[in-house]
């Protein structure tokens, strides 16, 4: 057999995955091209860590693994240092492919998500650059089998690739923030926010506060994913994959949310804005009140008063993030009052089914009962099958004609089943 | 600090279940006198139990800020709960494009004389 066929085989197995994930990455209407690109140069940052072993192989004397290995007894530390060091660089070598596509394509970066989503691209490369590898050294070891390369295939394919795309993902979420520095931090001024630790940064280093926030934002962001990436990577090289498995799945639901807020889809005004048609001072009033009005929770006020607001001044992306931000708050408080109405009627019912009176059901308005298999759809896709159940079985009581109920019910008993027996499986790993 | 001084006057009504009253805002309310203000409005409108009816005449106001918007909705609010109202008349146009923007003109009329506010009352 030639030699290239494990090589092309690897890659080929390496790029079965790619297809699906990009395919649950892109949305309608979104260019796929820009995708593509960036997980096409998220493949080159398996560069950096390959030269540092390359590095390390020829000149042993700066070999930091063997360092730490020989000179820290206890596993679990030299673990978790190998894997820091490891975090560090497998990390920073994506950031550097985010930020020069930012660089060269800043158009790409419009909205907070749109840089997550870039993010998780180049992460994808990555980790696809790293499958290859992994898959060819097993398929041409003698020791391994077919089995051994299912497995791995398996494994890597789901956990490793999402693992590495959620690191990136957190990251490019910040990196996004950061890029908008100047309007998020106005706005947060508004909203009443000091930022004293920012402020004295700027002053003794002579920039402006936005400049320290965008800094500080993606610092957080790199040190997020570098510690996640290495608690990750320690996990799986003690043997325990239980909190790897936990980190991708809380990681992948914390990415789900940010990917569906109104906030995160809010396409900043970049270049020239057209100026406001409200005096300066004016404005500053109705901002002001707006800050005051979000932390009382008058988010429909918020929303009325944004809505006005940009139809004199179009472009302010202040204004913008105001009414996302308050759309994304008034969703959760329907949400909250909604589900407290479900448990709260369910409790009447049960004092009068107690009381000896028979209970009558009453039937959920259509409204409350979309909004309630909103949440339950979101949690399904968050994967908390089982509080989906609950409601679903909640909703059914109320609502006995409810398809949506009874659809998810259906999905989320699947799930449910499918997580505890992986949960089993994990656990028998673990042992 | 700012200056702002609030002169109260009752007018003669001739519905019988409506109380009139005209203020007369001169100055800038800003944070430093909106909540002393505030406090003195509260107190003329706990003051009548029904049919309370608030003319503000805001010729000589020159500025208000976000706080003074807030009670604004509030006196409203209180207002209406006792079958009452406000009026605003000859506010400035800086005042008006605020008042509108915040969406306050759907809920207060804004007239252009304190003579419109009490037609538009005794109706």
């Amino acid at each position: 057999m030639s030699s290239w066929f494990p090589a092309i085989a690897s890659t080929i197995l390496a790029a079965f995955p790619v297809i699906i994930w990009i395919e649950i990455i892109h949305r309608e209407g979104e260019e796929k091209s820009l995708y593509i690109k960036t997980f096409l140069l998220g493949t080159l940052a398996v560069i950096p860590p390959f030269i540092l072993i390359w590095l390390f192989d020829r000149y042993p004397q700066l070999d930091i693994y063997s360092e730490i290995n020989s000179t820290v007894e206890q596993i679990a530390l030299a673990a978790l240092l190998t894997n820091i060091v490891v975090g560090i660089i497998e990390e920073l070598a994506k950031n550097v492919i985010v930020r020069v596509v930012d660089k060269r394509h800043p158009e790409y970066f419009q909205t907070i998500t749109s840089a997550l989503k870039l993010s998780l691209c180049a992460g994808l490369g990555f980790a696809f650059a790293e499958n290859i590898f992994y898959f060819y050294n097993v398929w041409t070891n003698p020791s391994f089998g077919y089995g051994d390369l299912f497995s791995t295939f398996i494994f890597r394919s789901l956990f490793t690739m999402a693992g590495h795309m959620l690191f990136s993902g957190i990251f490019g979420y910040y990196f996004g923030v950061g890029k908008f520095a100047s309007d998020i931090t106005e706005f947060a001024r508004w909203e009443g926010r000091e930022f004293s630790f920012a402020r004295w940064i700027a002053k003794i280093t002579g920039k402006m506060t936005y400049q320290v926030v965008r800094e500080f934002k993606n610092l957080t962001g790199l040190l997020l994913a570098m510690g996640l990436h290495a608690a990750f990577n320690v996990s799986l090289d003690l043997e325990h994959k239980l909190p790897s498995i936990l980190i991708v799945v809380f990681g992948a639901a914390y990415i789900a949310y940010l990917l569906q807020t109104k906030s995160g889809h809010l396409l900043f005004s970049i270049g020239k804005r057209r100026s406001s048609t409200m005096a300066s001072r004016d404005q500053d009033v109705v901002m002001e009140l707006l800050g005051m009005w979000t932390r009382e929770g008058k988010y429909m006020e918020v929303i009325q008063i944004c809505d006005r607001l940009l139809a004199r001044d179009p472009d302010n992306n202040v204004v913008k993030l105001f009414r996302a931000k308050a759309g994304d708050n008034q969703e959760l408080k329907h949400f909250y009052t909604t589900l407290k109405d479900v448990f709260r009627d369910e409790e009447k019912g049960l004092k009068a089914a107690g009381g000896g009176a028979a209970a009558q059901t009453v039937l959920l308005p259509m409204q409350d009962e979309k909004v309630v298999l909103e949440l339950m759809d979101q949690w399904y896709r968050e994967g908390k099958y089982k509080q989906a159940l609950d409601v679903a079985n909640r909703l059914l009581e109320r609502n006995p004609n409810s398809q949506g109920a009874k659809v998810l019910l259906d999905k989320a008993m699947d799930r449910e089943k499918l997580r505890r027996m992986f949960d089993a499986l994990s656990k028998l790993f673990t042992d | 600090m700012a200056q702002i001084t609030i002169t109260v006057e009752d007018i003669a009504s001739s519905v019988p279940d409506k109380k009139i009253k005209l203020l007369k805002f001169a100055g800038q309310l800003d944070e430093s006198n909106v909540d002393d203000k505030a406090k003195e409005i509260y107190s003329i409108i706990d003051a009548v139990p029904q049919g309370l009816f608030l003319i503000f005449d805001f010729e000589k106001l020159e500025y208000m800020n976000s706080k003074s918007i807030g009670y604004l909705t509030d006196w409203y609010s209180k207002l209406s709960e006792k079958k009452g109202g406000i009026l605003i008349a000859n506010a400035r146009p800086n005042i008006t494009d605020i008042l509108q923007v915040v969406g306050i003109t759907q809920l207060v009329p804004c007239v252009g004389s304190v003579d419109e506010a009490k037609i538009a009352v005794m109706k």
